[in-house]
């Protein structure tokens, strides 16, 4: 199991390393020009060159991303084209509004979502598995912005109850976290409903209720302990795609996260900006995968022992 | 005579789905008494198994409809609460399956699941007291105590088999059903997994209701054999009197021996019964074997066929009525 | 019994030589709710196609008309007017192109990488194949969102870029989906028997991958094209898609964001354009898969 895990974690720079590659390429391709900004403007082209050398942008571009990357390592991202304060202290503050919104957001679809994906699962062909099966399906294919929209326009702005815009207090979370949580809940309705039939059809249920258990332990310990090992695949991708998916809320109700810094800084073309929050979410995301991958080892004995086997 | 445990009167269950119902089992009686090994014999899909589940209750609620009476020691179990179900199973009467691969547990040790049964059925216990019965029943089986905290997957097929017998068998129930408890194993294994069965059977003196396809393993093992036929038994007897080549047989019986390879005739083929068995959805009218009997009479395609009985040996075909 | 009657027709019916697809299409007939979601496609890419004869783009979707600002939902302009006068209806109709852009162009490049790629994996197997996963792990450890960022920052905005961005972010998906039906295709013996006869390597690939492969993809296609319709409209609603003056709904919606207190329909239709769409291909994609596989339905 440790050397397994020591496998994972060495393998997560080599990864980073390339996926940050490839995203500093394609910023990159973008023709735009620092000087456009950081030069007054009846600049000379000799301070043009001369603004380029100093920034290392006449260097070739596997150089300026190891130039770039080293001083990323130091927590450096360089300073904005646009305002010229340094990436990183702009970053602080927002990376925990971001991270707080994508937890708290990840823990509520589970509270919620794992409940309502049993009931489905044990009530089979119900009237409530109907209903949140075509409600769910109805969800999936309402874009999450225009949900937030419409509860804004609903909750917010006609009938007054909650702040529609920026942080003031916990009710400013309040949308904010419903409106992402919404659609997500009905996937993971879903998933738990599909992984947890998959453990109820299974012979050992069979097995364990002839052996007297009660309809609860058959549920709640039988089969949902073999039901879990999905679900936290789904909590987890659910969390990585929420630090990205939170950039559009945070954009509809101004909440000043990672989110709404990237989409202002790809609108001004501050490529430093946009590759410091870019790396930092994928940096997140990897993090997430990793821990991952470690918890399910820990949950299921088979898996654990081919760990063992393995390493 | 012993006392009767399990009385089957006029059972009949009924599978639907999808709108299409599925005749599993058709009025079928069944005594075993206290201590007898129970043999039932028949092609998969004869509702062998379906009888099994219905003993205990455990048959799909929404799908399946069960008519008729099952009682265990005089208490009814077709139609009975859940809550009187639950106290029945594993302590009264517990299951062995057919694949071991898949009827235990994946994420608990086995000694937790064997652990189960006991505090399921003896509130009172201690944690101590169970862990002992547990490397007890462990070692009665023949797996060394010490291998209760590994985990399904770290098991034979055979061992795995032993492990279900010890959790059907720790709470020393006065019925063992086996559903084809040998079938997923090798054959060196089968005999094993059977002698281990056949012991414990012996020390607890519980009755063994043997459900298979194998007529060899019937005849070292059973007391008595019924016969089933498209969800009816056709012919129930005592294991000497259906074993017994000079009586007269169902035609079915008949078949089924022919099918088995014999080293003492000079026989060149077997001698295979002609053509499928009807699916329960589809089953005929009149005798249900008749499409494929060799010796079918006009009457056989319509009406009911009774039992003629002689003694101990009963059977359900035309021929002998 | 009933039944035997109704198997004997069903064999009769299939021994005169019907093909996979037919029998796909006289299940997928049988379900209302699959036709109906069929319909709202055909009809979105009749609107598309003759988007023109229906209303003018210059003049009413692109021009702006300060005369006729923000008026409400009337029989001269079905869903109102937006802020610059703009016929909200003409551009409704305009944007179901750049939808199917979104929608249908950049799944349908993804997909083609991803068969490629799969059958690539498939048919070298080993090395190949480990390659084609690292990159498809590495590719899919960015966040789809921020794998769109990175293009649209580094390619500028627009509908090209935005096309390209989603095809790029679909392409992890839909190679591990068709990848591991190819692998399973490949493990059946009739491969190997094709190989032993002299078979090469295309026409193992043209006879017997590609249409092994070809309900996989399908299905993916379905589901990413929805999918790709959704995430077009967020990029372009968040800034980095299309630009304006085009009728892109996200983009429709993102200009009336202040508007929408006074006057909801601005915040309703273009939303509602996106939805049903996507709901028209997610449904008809789900039925197809029952209808593809019978033996899938109720799963997954």
């Amino acid at each position: 199991m440790l050397g397994y895990v020591i496998k994972r974690i060495l393998l997560i720079p080599v990864i980073l390393l390339i996926v940050t590659f490839l995203i500093y390429i394609l910023v990159n391709l973008s023709p735009v020009d620092p000087t456009y900004n950081l030069l007054p403007m009846n600049y000379t082209q000799e301070m043009a060159d001369e603004l380029h050398r100093e920034m290392g942008l006449d260097k070739p571009i596997v150089v300026q991303y190891f130039n770039w990357i080293r001083n990323a390592l130091h927590g450096d991202f360089g300073f904005s084209w646009s305002s010229r304060i340094d990436v990183m202290e702009q970053m602080r503050p927002r990376i925990p509004i971001t991270l707080k919104l994508s937890l708290i957001t990840t823990f509520v679809i589970m509270i919620i979502g794992m409940p309502l994906g049993i009931l489905c699962a044990v009530k089979q062909y119900s009237i409530w598995d109907n209903i949140f099966n075509v409600s769910s399906k109805m969800l999936g294919a309402v874009p999450q912005f225009w949900l937030a929209l419409l509860f804004m326009l609903l909750f917010c702005l006609k009938l007054g109850w909650l702040p529609s815009y920026g942080l003031k207090g916990w009710e400013s979370y309040i949308m904010p976290i419903v409106t992402l949580a919404l659609p997500s809940i009905a996937t993971y309705v879903r998933n738990t409903r599909s992984s947890m039939l998959d453990c109820i059809r299974k012979d050992y249920i069979r097995t364990a209720r002839s052996k007297g258990a009660k309809e609860s332990e058959v549920i709640f310990r039988e089969a949902l302990r073999n039901a879990v090992l999905p679900l936290i695949t789904a909590s987890f991708n659910q969390f990585v795609m929420l630090i990205s998916g939170a950039v559009v809320i945070e954009r509809v109700f101004a909440i000043p996260g990672l989110g709404s810094m990237v989409i202002e800084a790809v609108g001004q073309s501050d490529l430093p900006i946009v590759l410091a929050c870019t790396t930092v979410m994928c940096v997140i995301c990897v993090v997430m995968t990793l821990i991952q991958d470690i918890v399910y080892g820990l949950v299921d004995p088979r898996i654990k022992a081919t760990f063992v086997g393995r390493s | 005579m012993a006392e009767t445990l399990l009385e089957i009167r006029d059972l009949n269950v009924r599978y639907t789905t999808d709108g299409i119902i599925a005749r599993a089992v058709n009025h079928v009686d069944l005594n075993i008494e206290a201590g007898e090994i129970f043999g039932l014999v028949g092609e998969t899909g004869a509702g062998k198994t379906t009888i099994a589940l219905a003993s205990m209750g455990l048959l799909p609620r929404y799908t399946s409809q069960v008519e008729g009476s099952i009682k265990f020691k005089g208490r009814e179990i077709a139609g009975a609460n859940e809550n009187v179900l639950r106290d029945i199973r594993g302590k009264n009467i517990s299951m062995i399956f057919q694949d071991p691969m898949t009827s235990l547990n994946p994420v608990f040790p086995v000694g937790t699941q064997i652990g189960d049964v006991i505090k399921w059925h003896n509130k009172s216990l201690s944690k101590a007291e169970v862990e002992t019965q547990v490397d007890e029943i462990l070692k009665m089986v023949g797996i060394a105590p010490e291998r209760k905290r590994e985990y399904p997957h770290q098991f034979s097929g055979g061992m795995k088999q032993r492990v279900m017998i010890a959790i059907a068998i720790v709470c020393k129930p006065d019925l063992l059903i086996a559903d084809e408890p040998t079938t997923a194993l090798d054959v060196t294994i089968q005999a094993q997994v059977m002698m281990t069965m056949r012991n414990l059977q012996k020390q607890l003196g519980s009755s063994v209701l043997l459900i298979t396809h194998d007529l060899g393993l019937v005849a070292m093992f059973c007391d008595k054999v019924s016969v089933l036929y498209g969800g009816e038994i056709v012919e129930h007897g005592a294991l000497e009197d259906i074993f017994d080549n000079s009586r007269s047989h169902h035609p079915y019986t008949v078949g089924l021996f022919g099918s088995l390879p014999d080293l003492h005739s000079r026989a060149s083929r077997l001698n295979p019964i002609a053509g499928l068995m009807p699916h329960p959805a589809e089953l005929p009218a009149g005798c249900k074997f008749h499409p494929r009997c060799p010796e079918r009479m006009e009457k056989c395609q319509t009406g009911e066929v009774g039992a003629s009985s002689s003694g101990t040996h009963s059977i359900k075909c035309h021929l002998f009525a | 019994m009933k039944g035997t009657e109704n198997d004997n027709a069903l064999l009769a019916k299939r021994v005169k030589a019907r093909s996979a697809w037919a029998e796909t299409w006289d299940r997928l007939k049988q379900q209302p709710v699959a036709m109906i979601a069929l319909g709202g496609i055909v009809l979105i890419f009749l609107i598309a196609i003759f988007g023109d004869l229906i209303a003018n783009y210059k003049d009413l979707a692109i021009a702006q008309n300060a005369a006729e600002k923000l008026q409400p939902p009337s029989l001269r302009h079905l869903f109102g007017t937006d802020r610059f006068g703009r016929d909200m209806f003409a551009r409704i109709v305009h944007g179901t192109r750049i939808a199917i852009a979104m929608g249908f162009v950049s799944t349908l490049a993804a997909i083609f990488v991803s068969v490629i790629m799969s059958c690539l994996a498939a048919i070298y197997g080993n090395r190949t194949d480990n390659f084609v996963m690292r990159v498809v792990d590495v590719i899919s450890s960015i966040p789809n969102l921020v794998m769109a960022i990175a293009i649209c920052s580094g390619l500028g905005q627009g509908l090209w870029q935005l096309v390209v961005a989603l095809a790029f972010g679909s392409i992890p998906y839909a190679t591990k989906m068709c990848r591991s039906v190819a692998l399973s295709v490949v493990q059946n013996e009739f491969i190997e028997a094709t190989r032993a006869l002299g078979g090469g390597t295309w026409y193992t690939i043209r006879r017997h991958l590609l249409p092994n492969i070809a309900s996989i993809t399908i299905v993916t296609f379905t589901g990413t094209a929805a999918f790709n319709i959704l995430m077009g409209a967020t990029l372009s609603f968040i800034g980095l898609g299309v630009k304006a003056p085009r009728p892109e709904w996200g983009l429709m919606l993102s200009e009336s964001m202040s508007y929408m207190t006074r006057y909801p329909y601005l915040a309703i239709v273009p939303g509602l354009a996106i939805v049903l769409t996507a709901l028209c291909i997610n449904t008809f994609g789900d039925y197809l898969r029952d209808a593809l596989d019978p033996q899938l339905k109720g799963k997954v």
